[in-house]
């Protein structure tokens, strides 16, 4: 295997990580395995192709746009659909996230078809070589992508007020209530933050594959595989755990073949379950920088 | 309005099938510390919290500086007085100090505390400020609770147990700030099952038993054997102070 593969796997698995720490922070935050998130980041990608078709714009430049309505479509799915169902029926909520994934699923087929779509980018096939080694562009793309939005998310969580209701929150939801914290909407947010990372990661992956409505299940099992890996509420930790992942899939894609490469995520993750069935890193309720 | 500050009227509270608190009704009125004794499980937890309003009311009326707050959730009785320090502190641990009392501050009234103003009241809280919670010994975690709740700006500030699982001397530290509380404007409604050191503190004491009150009145004008018999629900020697 070259070197090339290596790095352009550690780069494209940055974008697993943000999915992931999406999937960390609902888990941490709202106690809640969201079944859709790989289905959110199709919708993501689905969105800037469709943005990209009306305006013509650079994937870069639809990014802020498809974050924005990502966001308020999370926000308002938790706001008014999760949030009813978090302190009441736990099981349900799961199912529900469920239900919506597969709603979203057969809406995606309906509006744009069964066949796989991809984004056009003048930096989708290009590249440059440093030190004999040649790197895509896209990657680069990628892993600055990840590393701006994990920051982001880092800052927001340890440096805000918001950040510090959220990680109260996540702590201990009901004395965050008795100080005046506004639980529901805090977990609303978390939603919406979420879905920016997936959607992000959506729109570049967009560009270097294609994706088309039933994409969500294997990235979902990237992500899933990214939190356990990482734990729960690591935000740089979950980069590192993608970057893991996308390196293990180009490891499996150079030795055994192209098709392994998802079927290597799940082999990893069933022997990580087993091996270490809570996790290398126990849960630190969002206290790990 | 009239001169009470915190008025709780015939109040009742479920636990489920349970009857927690049984038509409870006290005032408490401006500047002063308002004691409610009373054995595990007599109800006086459950009362504060309804108070505050994180435990639904089944009937009976709070009013606070006379306006009616039953039908009104916690955040917004927070934002008009109401502060609870609650049972075995609850400090956020993986927050450090600083960011546990700035999360009190989320609905913050105008007043006399903020952050700072807790420094000088716990002046070793400064130099721990970036410490996290979690690593602060109980009577460390009870003052950033107690100041968590205080940079709120509270008119009432509820303290729920204060003493449980700390050494005695640690509690009388604790207690040793209410005197600067009072000065600053702050009424204090507190729940402890220490009896004396409730009686030390209080200008008045409530004693519930099973969720109904059994005593109410000054400290100085309640004999022990009739504190005693309303704690316990022995039947009293005397009668005196017990009201019918």
């Amino acid at each position: 295997m070259s070197l090339t593969v290596a790095i352009n796997g550690l780069l494209i698995g940055s974008l697993y990580g943000l999915v992931g720490m999406g999937l960390s922070l609902l888990a941490g935050v709202v106690r809640l395995i969201n079944l859709a998130q790989g289905d959110i980041l199709v919708g993501g990608a689905y969105l800037a192709i469709a943005l990209h078709g009306v305006l013509g714009w650079d994937p870069l430049w639809l990014l802020p746009i498809v974050a924005v309505a990502i966001f308020c479509g999370c926000y308002v799915v938790q706001k008014w659909l999760l949030n009813s169902l978090v302190t009441r029926e736990p099981l349900a909520l799961l199912v529900v996230t469920f239900g919506l994934s597969l709603l979203l699923e057969s809406l995606y087929q309906e509006l744009f078809g069964a066949n796989p779509a991809s984004l056009p980018a003048f930096w989708g096939d290009t590249g440059f070589t440093v030190l004999g080694v040649r790197i895509e562009t896209l990657y680069v793309v990628a892993f600055i992508t990840g590393a701006v939005l994990a920051a982001c998310t880092w800052f927001l969580l340890y440096r805000t007020h918001f950040g510090r209701t959220v990680r109260a929150a996540a702590a201990d939801a009901s004395t965050a209530r008795l100080l005046g914290v506004d639980v529901e909407r805090v977990f609303a947010l978390t939603f919406g933050l979420a879905g920016v990372l997936a959607a992000a990661a959506g729109v570049i992956l967009a560009v270097g594959q294609s994706v088309s409505p039933t994409s969500g299940l294997s990235l979902l099992v990237f992500s899933f595989t990214v939190m356990v890996i990482c734990g729960i509420g690591n935000v740089i930790g979950a980069v590192v755990a993608g970057m893991f992942v996308g390196l293990l899939q180009a490891i499996a894609g150079a030795v055994i073949g192209q098709s392994s490469t998802d079927l290597a995520v799940y082999v990893f993750l069933l022997v990580f379950l087993i091996v270490f069935p809570s996790g290398i890193l126990k849960r630190r309720e969002l206290g790990i920088r | 309005m009239s001169g009470r500050l915190l008025e709780v009227d015939e109040l009742t509270v479920h636990h489920g099938q349970l009857c927690a608190v049984d038509h409870v009704s006290f005032a408490v009125d401006p500047g002063e510390v308002y004691a409610i004794i009373g054995a595990n499980g007599a109800g006086k937890s459950t009362l504060l919290r309804a108070i505050v309003g994180v435990h639904p009311v089944t009937s009976g009326r709070i009013v606070l500086a006379g306006e009616d707050v039953t039908g009104i959730p916690a955040r917004g009785r927070l934002s008009r007085g109401l502060a609870l320090v609650p049972e075995g502190r609850r400090l956020f641990p993986s927050l450090s100090v600083e960011e546990n009392l700035k999360v009190g501050t989320v609905r913050a009234r105008p007043g006399p505390f903020d952050i700072a103003r807790v420094y000088e009241l716990f002046p070793w809280m400064l130099e721990r400020r970036r410490q996290r919670a979690a690593r602060l010994s109980g009577g460390e975690q009870q003052a950033v609770a107690i100041g968590r709740a205080l940079v709120a700006n509270p008119s009432v500030l509820l303290l729920d147990e204060l003493s449980l699982g700390l050494a005695p001397v640690v509690v009388q530290r604790i207690y040793a700030i209410l005197p600067e509380l009072l000065a600053s404007g702050v009424t204090v409604l507190l729940v402890e099952q220490d009896v004396s050191q409730a009686l030390r503190v209080a200008n008045r004491v409530h004693c519930l038993l099973e969720g109904r009150t059994t005593l109410e009145g000054s400290p100085a004008g309640l004999r022990r054997a009739d504190i005693e018999a309303a704690y316990f629900g022995l039947r009293s020697s005397g009668g005196a102070g017990v009201p019918a």
